[in-house]
């Protein structure tokens, strides 16, 4: 609290009010409240005092309505276009969810394949080789081995 | 029959070096950033409606809006800033959603590998023990874990460069709101230090009163030649003072208190308003990291959202 006397004070609060204009951003206003707030902080609580601490409380708080109304209106006014966005990133994040379950039914159909064709081919072999064919049970044994690297070709071409 | 197999491992040699050098994209750091950045939106966003409820708000005539009131700022506060948590959660799922598409890529590895094993297994079963070499199955597992994380890197690419136009314009949404956040979050600690303030003020006014009265006390007790009456008048005056003590030391920490709060607020509010613009730079990275099959440089994304963390913490431990 300074040594301030009345008129000192009074002149410190019409300096500090004579800085309000309407062309202020609201961030200046809060800068503004600032001063208020420290000019408050060094009035004695006295009751010549009671007026001058009336007007810069009550300025004060006319100053903190505008600021909440502006800064809360500022953020309404991006609420649309961020719904616009939020829109289009649950599309995007739709589609990728739906890409990592391909993805994964894609490993799952290599399986599955290269087991059916694995199975058919050397249940033909082992057909060739029942029936005491060795000359059939060799050449089905290539086209075995023939399929199983090919099936392994293709998976990395298809993919 | 070997010969066959052997020209074949040449075939899938040629194909691994051919694939090999794809890069499953690493989406994580993106991820954790952007949980990390969500809690920030909510924390910050809850500081300022606690400090919007601490005190009394009043209308243009002065009378107090009840808390309860939709028309308290802070009501109306909490309804805008829902919108901003599930805009933060949006980016979550999609954050989430690539790891999902990454991983599903990385098991691959697995299933192509026992994939592999199993017609191996045929092949050396149906030859003798003459099929595939181990090296021959180690390259067609290469070959199908780099097939498929081929297609998954392509999903994460597709999902990234639609992305990324909306992330830098979702991130400077998030950058605008989280200053504006600041603005109301900083005006309404004017009152809260301004309550502080008044609640002792009458007796702080009385304490300087008192410094000033002893001061001049001691002058004339040096003057008077330190007479039985100056001095009795400055350990009167002194005694008053020293029961002002206790009250004052509690003013003093009480206000320090909201100051240190107020600070680490602006702190959190700082730190999250700087790695939005991080953030928004690391899904970028991340683009082109894909596209030119490198990692990601995330390290100034890990920094930024590691002080955020910090800052975020702090607030909330008070």
């Amino acid at each position: 609290m300074s040594n301030q006397n009345f008129e000192d004070m009074a002149r410190g609060l019409q300096s500090i009010l004579g800085k309000i204009k309407t062309s202020l951003t609201s961030q200046q206003r809060v800068q503004i409240r600032e001063e208020l707030s420290n000019f408050m902080s060094e009035l004695p609580y006295k009751p010549q005092y009671e007026k001058i601490r009336q007007i810069a409380k009550t300025t004060s708080q006319k100053l903190r309505r505008e600021i909440t109304e502006s800064v809360l209106d500022d953020l309404s006014s991006r609420n649309e276009e961020l719904a616009g966005y939020v829109s289009i990133i649950a599309a995007i994040t739709n589609k990728a969810d739906a890409d990592a379950k391909i993805v994964r039914m894609e490993t799952v159909k290599l399986a599955v394949d290269a087991a059916t064709k694995a199975i058919t081919s050397a249940k033909a072999v082992k057909k060739a080789i029942a029936d005491d064919d060795l000359q059939i049970a060799g050449d089905q044994l290539e086209a075995l081995m023939e399929i199983l690297t090919d099936l392994l070709v293709d998976l990395a071409k298809s993919s | 029959m070997n010969y066959v197999i052997q020209n074949k491992a040449v075939i899938f040699c040629l194909l691994v070096l051919t694939t090999a050098g794809c890069q499953m994209p690493n989406v994580q750091p993106f991820a954790d950033a952007t949980a990390q950045l969500r809690q920030a939106v909510i924390t910050t966003g809850n500081l300022t409606i606690a400090a919007m409820r601490a005190t009394p708000y009043t209308d243009d005539e002065s009378n107090v809006i009840p808390l309860n009131s939709e028309n308290h700022p802070a009501n109306r506060l909490t309804d805008i800033w829902a919108e901003r948590t599930r805009a933060m959660d949006t980016l979550v799922n999609y954050s989430d959603s690539l790891a999902q598409v990454v991983d599903a890529g990385k098991s691959a590895e697995k299933t192509a590998s026992n994939l592999v094993n199993s017609i191996s297994n045929i092949a050396d079963t149906m030859t003798g023990g003459e099929g595939f070499s181990d090296e021959t199955g180690a390259l067609a597992t290469l070959i199908v874990k780099y097939g498929v994380q081929l297609k998954a890197a392509h999903a994460v690419d597709q999902a990234v460069t639609a992305a990324h136009p909306v992330i830098a314009g979702i991130g400077k949404i998030v950058k605008k709101d989280l200053s504006s956040l600041a603005i109301l979050y900083n005006n309404e600690y004017v009152d809260i230090l301004d309550n502080i303030d008044e609640e002792y003020g009458v007796r702080n006014t009385y304490r300087m009163d008192l410094i000033k009265k002893v001061t001049v006390a001691r002058v004339d007790m040096l003057e008077a030649d330190f007479s039985n009456e100056s001095v009795a008048e400055v350990s009167k005056i002194e005694k008053l003072l020293a029961a002002t003590e206790k009250d004052h030391q509690e003013f003093t920490a009480k206000m320090q208190a909201a100051k240190t709060n107020h600070h680490e607020g602006q702190r959190a509010f700082a730190t999250a308003i700087n790695a939005v613009d991080f953030w928004i730079a690391a899904h970028k990275e991340l683009h082109l990291a894909i596209r030119e099959n490198r990692r990601p440089n995330v390290q100034l994304l890990l920094t930024a959202i590691q002080e955020v963390k910090i800052a975020v913490d702090n607030v909330r431990e008070h």
